[in-house]
């Protein structure tokens, strides 16, 4: 079944869902986040919350039940945590859609509802579970309650696979660049705002400290002049995600603070990329994580084949019981 | 010294106002916590809370600019806006002024009168935390909570709602015991990380806004030390790959429901890690003297203060940083 399809088949069983909750771990859960931060901006009256899984699990929010919709997400459909997290909402009487590339994996298989889709392909395949969850958040909120931009969210999705992949074709002397300059970074720091807060989380967690060892933290850049400003200085490296959209004042202030005190600091922005002439202005705000995350990959593989540390390297993950 | 100020009662008169406030339109149906930095961080226990123990009203948390350029829509007449600023930052007293455009009554928590409490329609005045004559009950955390109880429970209920009056009762002398106990431990962190570059924090759930508020409030922005966060449960999903002997590591050991996620990075802490993997556990710090049924969410109430005023200064002095300095803070334009 496509988004649309599950969405009336749950608007007809249940026309009275209150709740939208959102459950993954690690790159999956961070994926989740334009989806829920699209829904907590535009919804008037459905409530929506981000969870990493075992703590969905061990401390499910008070108004999981029957009238919630829990989307719980991992790539491979394995994520031991995440499954039990499935099950449980299952449990509780929800209605539960899972999104997977594997429609046989346990995670599609404990979901009443599934999204299987595809990674491989190219860049922007890569960024189908992203899109494909803000899909599911548009599609109900128009379903609940109605969106007015609902047309231009369409539009938008219709664009945005072929912009990613566009995008990427000039992309490699900028990502090489990147690596090169990186490639001795003893830590970086990631920042973004808004719809694009988690890209840079899972930059910073799950490619530079899981895939090339290389500590990491992430901001919010409007948190980031409450404190971790102070780590500013000549050449301390950073990594700037801008937004095209309401938020980007936000991103352009730590620029510009950046820039003064002469950090490393390499900027991606969605402007750079034409963002704002392939989706209408009314939702473009909601596109940003899904090209920035897509176009980062070029710059994580850059500096893996720079650092000679590959991607797939790992000490722990896949190798021990933990 | 005057006479304790009741702040349990100075927070019921304010949420009663408030409920009375917007009684006759439909009465409070969200609230939204919103704050910067510290303050951002101290709305987490409230919103955890909400989270856990709402069924009806929804709860959310802002940090201020981002609630000024992107305000959600369904902020409006039945949205209580609890907005902390200790001096009146500039970002946070404009999304104050967002909050009320858009038709929600506002509490301001403050310490010094700022712009913040002249737009604000309700104002409670918090002690810092950092000073040593504060009263743990009257820090912003400790009040942003216990409005989030008060509230609950004059609307939907909330049966722990005694059980956690009395522990505001408790958390002062239970954390005056713990900067007893862990003033010997602190010294001997700080003199074991006094050369490091890099200090991760761990913890999950209830402790989470600890954790984050000792990374960039406390390491980073005091004493300019790289202080990564790590959730323990994504820890699993790919951070633990920088973990080899050589680590700095706090951990956070939170009671309650998630103390399994917890638990789980202990193991493998011990295992993979080394000499420089320090862990504090709320019950060491007296948490299991506040009933079980409200005890999970105090965490942050004894972890915050303990951190900044017993493991920050110790660390301050251990490495020689004033934790009172800052290189822009307070000194360049931004």
């Amino acid at each position: 079944m496509n988004v649309k399809e599950i969405v009336a088949a749950i608007k007809a069983e249940k026309p009275e869902i209150t709740s939208v909750y959102f459950v993954g771990c690690g790159a999956s859960q961070s994926d989740l986040y334009p989806g829920k931060y699209f829904l907590e901006a535009n919804a008037r009256k459905l409530r929506t919350s981000l969870h990493t899984a075992n703590e969905f699990v061990y401390s499910t929010p008070a108004a999981v039940g029957p009238d919630s919709i829990v989307i719980t997400c991992s790539l491979s459909g394995g994520t031991p945590e995440t499954v039990e997290a499935t099950k449980k909402a299952m449990s509780l009487g929800a209605e539960v859609i899972a999104v997977t590339i594997d429609e046989n994996s346990a995670l599609a298989k404990a979901a009443k509802y599934q999204i299987i889709h595809g990674f491989y392909k190219d860049y922007a395949a890569k960024m189908e579970k992203m899109t494909n969850v803000v899909a599911l958040a548009c599609e109900i909120l128009h379903a609940y309650e109605g969106y007015e931009h609902y047309e231009d969210m369409q539009d938008g999705f219709a664009k945005i696979y072929d912009l990613i992949n566009n995008s990427v074709k000039t992309l490699l002397p900028r990502a090489q660049a990147f690596g090169k300059e990186y490639k001795d970074m003893p830590m970086l720091y990631v920042m973004s705002s808004g719809a694009t807060a988690m890209v840079a989380y899972s930059f910073s967690m799950f490619l530079m400290m899981e895939m090339q060892w290389v500590p990491s933290s992430s901001y919010n850049s409007g948190e980031f002049f409450h404190g971790p400003f102070e780590m500013v200085d000549k050449d301390v490296p950073y990594l700037l995600l801008m937004n095209d959209g309401p938020t980007r004042p936000m991103d352009a202030r730590a620029l510009t603070f950046l820039q003064r005190f002469d950090a490393k600091v390499t900027t991606v922005d969605a402007k750079d990329f034409g963002l704002s002439s392939a989706i209408k202005s009314t939702v473009v705000e909601y596109f940003n994580p899904i090209l920035l995350s897509g176009v980062l990959r070029m710059y994580a593989e850059q500096l893996s084949i720079e650092r000679n540390h590959p991607l797939t390297m790992r000490r722990y993950m896949w190798k021990l019981e933990y | 010294m005057n006479v304790k100020r009741d702040m349990q009662q100075e927070i019921q008169n304010v949420v009663s106002a408030v409920i009375n406030d917007r009684k006759d339109c439909g009465g409070i149906k969200n609230v939204v916590w919103i704050g910067a930095g510290g303050s951002n961080g101290g709305f987490y226990p409230a919103q955890y809370f909400m989270e856990h123990e709402a069924r009806a009203m929804y709860s959310l948390s802002f940090t201020s600019k981002e609630f000024v350029l992107a305000c959600p829509s369904f902020v409006g007449k039945n949205t209580l806006a609890v907005i902390c600023s200790m001096r009146g930052t500039k970002e946070t007293c404009e999304a104050a002024g967002k909050a009320k455009e858009a038709g929600a009554v506002t509490i301001a928590l403050y310490v010094d009168e700022s712009d913040l409490t002249t737009i604000c329609d309700y104002k409670i005045r918090y002690e810092s935390i950092a000073l040593d004559e504060s009263r743990t009950e009257c820090v912003n955390s400790s009040i942003a909570l216990s409005v989030a109880m008060h509230l609950l429970a004059r609307t939907e209920g909330f049966e722990g709602f005694e059980d956690a009056m009395e522990a505001f009762d408790m958390v002062d002398d239970i954390y005056r015991e713990a900067v007893m106990y862990t003033t010997p431990m602190a010294k001997k962190w700080a003199e074991q990380n006094k050369e490091e570059k890099t200090i991760y924090v761990m913890a999950s759930g209830p402790a989470w806004g600890s954790a984050y508020i000792f990374s960039i409030c406390n390491i980073e922005e005091m004493l300019q030390i790289d202080s990564p966060a790590v959730n323990c449960c994504e820890f699993f999903h790919g951070p633990f790959e920088i973990l080899d002997e050589t680590t700095s590591v706090f951990l956070l050991i939170s009671e309650g429901r998630v103390r399994a996620a917890d638990e789980r990075a202990v193991n493998f802490l011990k295992k993979y890690g080394g000499e420089k993997v320090y862990m504090l556990d709320a019950r060491e710090l007296g948490i299991e003297k506040i009933k079980a049924s409200v005890r999970e969410y105090f965490n942050h109430v004894l972890f915050s203060p303990i951190l900044n005023n017993v493991y920050m200064r110790q660390l301050s002095y251990a490495t020689g940083k004033d934790y009172m300095t800052r290189r822009y803070m307070w000194k360049v334009e931004y």
